[in-house]
């Protein structure tokens, strides 16, 4: 008995030895958080990469949430990552990073070794946002004004979060560029973030929509076809539609918006049928546009849906003539639908796409006007 | 020693942890892309024959173990030959299991730990549990399944708004081939592993109830294996499961419910590790009675810790790297397995239906 509780003890003390700490601790003061990184290339092809860190300093009674950016060289990302060590002594934990800006001059060289090195390694999500800079340096964005926060990358995540309200920028995440990337029939797409005054400050501001062609920058396009490119997508969640008539200028609220792609093919014929279903409501009319009964509604409804139509079409013609690259995923419709059709036509699917018709049909449905029942009255 | 009694939901726990053990570190049918859905449902079908051979041989000889089946079946000399292979494929899968699982939290969080260290702490425990004896192993499982389980149905409640239903399409866009050949993968990682249970359910109160065992096993863990697959195609899309090493765990980290709800996976991983002790275990368990078996031993227990700590070396020195082991279970497992799954239990059976035969004409011969 005696004999087994030495062994007993024996044992509980050599374990002991073994659980006072981990393998390869880290503690909170030995890391510098990242929040977003901003990456560039130099003139000999190295890599910059500019890191917006976290500074845990708290100081006084209100510990604010403070950054710091860090500039790091490298002759690819993960060097640079790892070269930061040389300037700030403690190792870079990207648990928490949430912004990923890429300059358009590297996207145009393509950007797969950068999606490698973030989704290859263990510590950085996969729902990184990830963006191209319009500037000419990606770093720029980075040093610009923050408004709401004082982390500048943290304040992106939120716009970027908040863009359901607005839908004038895609949201794209690491995972979800990995995926249209390696898809057949679609290109992927990521926003755009360029520079803005405010109150005579430099800040950043979403800017619409940049195409790759495969992982290579191709071109970008605004804000305001942005929205009409996420109406074909059906990734429209709120925003607003502008409609001008005549001298009439309405503005829609949109309420929910739903979006369904239908490729048909009959007698040998591709084509694809594009049906948007949205909900609005009126959020403000000029003096000139009538509106109080049924028929006015009516009538805002088919100019607005007029609109809508003329819009679209004209954001699928762009992509069709201009540049030939299947950002709306027709190809992987047809792919999903008719995937007959598909290994027939996956060759050449680039010149297919030129010529292929679409036909959209637009339903709005004005179902309320606000607290106004007409427009306000104006006597003499 | 009194006999160790393992009641019927003790060990459907076991066995339903068992199955579920590495598969959901792994993932499940990769390779047949968008049709893994359908090559989940097919392995399920094709399992069903392979568990009604195994509770057919069970039934036989209710109350022994598959090494004494051996014995009876085959006589001394052929048994024990029949013994040492199946000693050696529980022994093998063990340090596979291993080594899936060191190689997971290797990969995903202590990178700058050494492998063996986390493989020997794995073991050490499992080690404890099989000294402690298959009631234990029973009544503890029969209280984490429920957390599993739950884990598992939570979690797949909380990808809901990540869905996109059409990563299902196109349906066959391969045609059948890959879907078979996935199909056949799943069958023998997870369902066909089962095998192992020969050793164990013996311990049974009642044997009748062997069948319930394995066939609710395969529904309860049919279902959740394929939960798991088709939430990570919907969550994950082709492109991505076909890069990652541990979809299932990387889909889990995509989780964000109003940036409150996330980080979760730490969760899915513990449930993961629960799942693996079970498996490793019950690997050593028939590992050990096997070996006492073969050299008459008194009790098992004397070999546990060293079958476990030579489990634990072989599952360090059995690839060189991931992409070794991920080729191995990918491509050449199901072909390796397919000798102890099928072979062995087939030609056992075909040697008792025959034995059965033969003293039956025998005794028709006698009685004349």
């Amino acid at each position: 008995m005696i004999k087994r509780l030495f062994c007993t003890l024996l044992m509980l003390n050599v374990v002991a030895g073994l659980c006072t700490g981990c393998w390869n601790y880290r503690e909170i003061n030995q890391m510098s958080i990242v929040a977003g990184a901003a990456i560039d290339k130099i003139s000999d092809g190295k890599y910059k990469l500019s890191v917006e860190i976290i500074d845990l300093k708290t100081g006084g009674v209100e510990a604010k949430v403070h950054s710091k950016k860090l500039e790091c060289y490298g002759a690819s990302v993960y060097d640079a990552i790892r070269n930061a060590i040389s300037i700030n002594a403690n190792k870079l934990y990207w648990g928490h990073a949430e912004i990923l800006i890429i300059s358009k001059d590297v996207a145009k060289e393509g950007i797969v070794e950068i999606l490698d090195c973030f989704s290859r390694d263990p510590e950085p999500r996969l729902t990184i946002d990830i963006l191209v800079s319009k500037e000419e340096t990606a770093e720029k964005i980075l040093d610009s004004q923050s408004i709401t926060t004082e982390v500048r990358t943290f304040e992106i995540n939120k716009m970027l979060d908040l863009e359901k309200e607005l839908e004038k920028s895609p949201k794209v995440e690491i995972y979800e560029f990995i995926n249209s990337l390696g898809e057949s029939g679609i290109s992927p797409i990521m926003p755009v973030i360029g520079l803005t005054k405010n109150s005579g400050q430099e800040t950043s501001q979403l800017s619409g929509t940049a195409v790759f062609k495969k992982d290579k920058l191709e071109y970008m396009f605004d804000q305001e076809d942005t929205k009409y490119y996420l109406f074909v997508i059906n990734k429209i969640k709120g925003g607003i539609l502008n409609v001008k008539g005549g001298a009439d200028n309405i503005t829609l609220k949109i309420i929910k918006s739903k979006t369904k792609l239908k490729p048909v093919y009959n007698n040998g014929k591709l084509y694809f049928d594009l049906n948007i279903k949205t909900k609005t409501s009126l959020s403000e009319i000029n003096n000139t546009t009538k509106f109080g009964n049924v028929k006015d509604v009516q009538k805002i409804k088919a100019e607005a849906q007029s609109e809508l139509k003329k819009e679209v079409e004209n954001i699928i013609k762009a992509a069709q003539n201009e540049y030939g690259i299947d950002i709306f995923g027709f190809g992987k419709s047809v792919k999903q639908d008719i995937p007959d059709l598909w290994k027939k036509i996956e060759s050449d699917w680039n010149t297919v796409f030129k010529n292929v018709s679409v036909s959209v049909n637009v339903d709005i449905d004005i179902s309320n006007s606000g607290l106004l029942s007409r427009k306000i009255m104006m006597g003499d | 020693m009194s006999k160790e009694i393992v009641s019927q939901k003790q060990a459907s726990a076991v066995i339903i942890m068992y199955t579920l053990g590495s598969t959901l570190v792994l993932g499940a049918g990769g390779f047949a892309k968008n049709d893994v859905w359908l090559a989940i449902l097919i392995s399920i079908l094709m399992s069903a024959p392979i568990l009604l051979l195994y509770c057919k041989i069970q039934m036989f000889y209710p109350g022994k173990n598959i090494y004494e089946i051996f014995d009876s079946v085959f006589g001394k000399v052929i048994g024990k030959v029949m013994s040492l292979v199946f000693i050696w494929y529980s022994f093998h899968l063990g340090s596979l299991v291993i080594r899936n699982f060191t190689e997971f939290i290797v990969t995903v969080s202590l990178q700058k730990t050494p492998q063996n260290i986390v493989g020997l702490f794995m073991i050490f425990l499992c080690i404890w549990a099989v000294r402690a004896g298959i009631e234990t192993i029973g009544r503890w499982t029969a209280i984490m399944l429920p957390v599993t389980i739950f884990v598992i149905f939570a979690v797949t409640l909380l990808f809901a708004p990540l869905f996109n239903f059409k990563n299902l399409k196109p349906v066959l866009y391969n045609g059948m081939g890959p879907v078979i050949d996935s199909a056949f993968s799943v069958f023998a990682f997870p369902f066909a592993e089962t095998v192992i249970f020969l050793a164990v359910l013996s311990h049974l109160k009642e044997q009748k109830s062997v069948y319930k065992v394995y066939f609710l096993n395969l529904l309860i863990s049919g279902i959740s294996i394929l939960l798991v697959s088709v939430r990570t195609l919907l969550t994950l899309g082709v492109p991505n499961i076909s890069i990652l090493f541990f979809p299932t765990f990387a889909s889990v980290r995509l989780i964000n419910i109003g940036d409150f709800l996330q980080r979760i996976e730490i969760t899915v991983a513990m449930v993961f590790l629960f799942a693996g002790f079970i498996k490793i275990s019950i690997c050593l368990y028939s590992t050990s009675i096997g070996i006492a078996h073969l050299f008459r031993f008194n009790s098992y227990r004397q070999v546990v810790a060293l079958l476990g700590l030579a489990m634990s070396i072989l599952s360090v020195i059995i690839y060189s790297n991931t992409s070794e082991m991920f080729d191995w279970s990918d491509k050449i497992y199901k072909y390796y397995a397919f000798i102890f799954q099928v072979v062995l239990p087939g030609i056992t059976f075909i040697v008792i239906e025959a034995r059965k035969m033969f003293s039956r004409k025998r005794k028709l011969q006698q009685s004349n």
